[in-house]
């Protein structure tokens, strides 16, 4: 393992938390199953009934004490395999033992650095630093476990580094496109969102759809003798689901710092992400359908490079709040400013939209037609970001820089053609907030289509390094 | 577009169905006659294919504007993509064993967008490569960011 010299180690527990769950396993299975025969033998040593049998404790001792020292072996050699290092431009992680793997992200591609820890880290006050760069689904670098103080300590020096590096770059800050483009920048360390309630929390989750279903589950399942057959399967779908409200809203905050908005939330495990706010592309507002009773409001961003956040990660920068809490953030992380929002972006509803669906689509959307439609901000012919509107009992509005939108499509099915319809598709990078304008009339797809296709496209933000090969 | 591409996707649908309608119809001669009321079906889907496999190539095209890749493709489901030389990531040119049988690749642009399709399929081998080579040299002019 001579090739580690420099690198950095993680702390000699981690193997035994990456397979925590799998030693628990075995120990419960092993005190299932044998549990019995083993309490009674101990049970007829103590009592004698055995005579002093030395022999089979020995043994059992002794046992115990070759596993836990093939363990430690075992998993030294793995350990002693895994390394961190930071170089002048690149955070590198050095792992494996039969097949080597280092895995490397440069400091001007780091989206994003994340404290990660998990219920079992948390008691041994452990944690792990998670690193986001922009690529495919399995793209996060993830180093740990470390001390607590050791992983901030590393996390504050990839956030230092990373910043450095984007502020160097000449074309650092994406291009400013259009009228009232300005992100409003609150002074350092501005608490964004305040520490939800706990109560809110427990009535937001009661509100939503899949605590519904589960409670309507659990009566049926109380009256109708359906077995275990159908509870299992139900609970295993429904339960995560009802948790992942929770924990991802517990305790929430968020506080904007230097163009870093640093948000911290769970119950068991407590993360802190921190999201440079020009790696948020896309955002959401959404109000839940029973969530209309309280006024409440949920914001949902697309983050370059957190993808679909099945890993852990949260994209709810406001798990759940009033609406004037959620247009303030809005506001913050957004590419609207306070005058554009008051004018053209209620997500209620529509105040000035200029592509709505004609009358004719009405067989396509019954219920949400007079909901939907797209807002342009900014010069006119050169919108600088585009917002839309959609649905009528769980109104969502969707802002975008329209900078950052990737591709266009415009598409029509069988049905959209015999009505003269198509709809306008956004193609944005992975991530949770999908945008499109259905629906309109032929012509005014068209049209929308050819503003949007004048749009700005950002400068590089770091100079490509000659690893940009297209090949 | 290849001419030779309705040909291909003829040789990728076409055996299929007539399998299906074969096997159909052997179980309508020894089992049931219901069964060839699927023999119908296929040959009705049969049908529709034939039509439609020369149609959908009819419509596929692209072009290359001075800032932008044009895609446009389908005959019922019909999409016409936008996709600006600074957006693009890779390419990929692939050819399978039927591809190449009739000298056709298929050039695929990848962008940071995760929900788009943006395949030409069915250009001749020589269009494919020159086309790639020129994709590339464009988007590392116009390349940009997120």
């Amino acid at each position: 393992m001579s090739s580690l010299e420099g690198f950095r180690k993680v702390h000699r527990a981690t193997p035994f938390l990456r397979i925590w769950t799998i030693i628990v396993a075995v120990l419960a299975a092993f005190a299932f199953n044998s549990g019995a025969s083993v309490l009674s033998f101990i049970w007829g040593v103590v009592t004698g009934e055995y005579g002093f049998a030395v022999l089979p404790i020995l043994l059992t001792v002794g046992g115990a004490v070759i596993v836990v020292a093939l363990a430690w072996i075992i998993t030294g050699i793995w350990w002693k395999a895994v390394g961190f290092r930071i170089t002048n431009e690149e955070v590198q992680l050095q792992r494996g033992v039969i097949s080597k793997d280092l895995r490397t992200a440069r400091f001007d591609r780091i989206q994003a650095v994340d404290l990660v820890e998990s219920f079992i880290a948390r008691i041994f006050r452990l944690a792990e630093v998670r690193i986001e760069t922009a690529g495919g689904s399995d793209s996060a670098i993830s180093i740990g476990f470390l001390r607590k103080s050791e992983a901030e300590a590393l996390k504050r020096e990839l956030l230092d580094a990373s910043q450095h590096s984007v502020a160097t770059t000449p074309a650092g800050v994406p291009a400013e496109p259009g009228v009232g483009e300005t992100v409003v920048v609150e002074s350092a360390g501005d608490v964004l969102v305040p520490q939800i309630p706990v109560q809110r929390t427990l009535a937001s989750t009661a509100l939503s759809l899949a605590t519904i279903i589960t409670a309507i589950g659990i009566v049926i399942l109380l009256f109708v003798p359906f077995g275990v057959s159908i509870a299992v399967p139900f609970f295993v779908g429904m339960v995560p689901a009802v948790w992942n409200l929770i924990d991802k809203s517990w305790q929430f905050t968020a506080t904007q710092r230097n163009d870093v908005l640093h948000v911290s939330y769970g119950l068991a495990n407590r993360r802190k992400q921190s999201i440079p706010l020009g790696r948020i592309h896309a955002v959401k507002l959404k109000q839940p359908l029973l969530w209309r009773l309280v006024g409440w409001w949920t914001v949902t961003v697309t983050v370059v490079g957190y993808g679909d956040t099945t890993q852990g990660g949260t994209s709810k920068i406001l798990p759940v709040g009033s609406k004037e809490l959620a247009l303030k953030v809005l506001e913050a992380v957004g590419p609207l400013n306070s005058a554009d929002i008051a004018e053209s972006a209620d997500p209620s509803h529509m105040s000035r939209p200029q592509y709505t669906p004609p009358v004719a689509a009405r067989l396509l959307t019954p219920v949400d037609r007079t909901r939907q439609g797209v807002t342009l901000i900014g010069v006119a012919g050169a919108p600088g970001a585009v917002v839309v509107h959609e649905g009528r009992f769980m109104p969502r509005m969707s802002v975008i820089d329209t900078s950052h939108i990737q591709e266009l499509t415009l598409k029509h099915g069988p049905i959209q053609r015999i009505l003269g319809l198509s709809t306008v598709v956004f193609n944005l990078v992975q991530g949770p907030v999908g945008m499109a304008a259905s629906d309109l009339s032929a012509a005014d797809g068209k049209e929308l289509l050819n503003i949007l296709r004048n749009r700005k496209l950002p400068a590089l933000e770091s100079a490509p390094l000659g690893q940009n090969s297209l090949d | 577009m290849s001419p030779k591409l309705t040909t291909a996707r003829y040789l990728t649908r076409i055996p299929w169905l007539l399998i299906s309608a074969i096997v159909f119809g052997v179980l309508g001669v020894f089992v049931s006659s219901w069964f060839y009321a699927g023999v119908i079906v296929v040959a009705v889907i049969l049908i529709w294919q034939l039509w439609l496999i020369p149609q959908q190539v009819k419509r596929l095209g692209w072009l290359e504007t001075s800032d932008e890749l044009l895609i446009t493709k389908g005959k019922l489901w019909h999409t016409f993509t936008v996709v600006p030389y600074g957006r693009i990531q890779f390419v990929d040119v692939t050819a399978g064993p039927l591809e190449r049988a009739f000298g056709m690749k298929q050039v695929q642009l990848h962008t940071a967008s995760a929900s788009s399709d943006s395949t030409i399929q069915g250009l001749p081998v020589a269009e494919a490569d020159a086309l790639r080579e020129r994709l590339a040299i464009k988007a590392r002019e116009r390349m940009s960011g997120l």
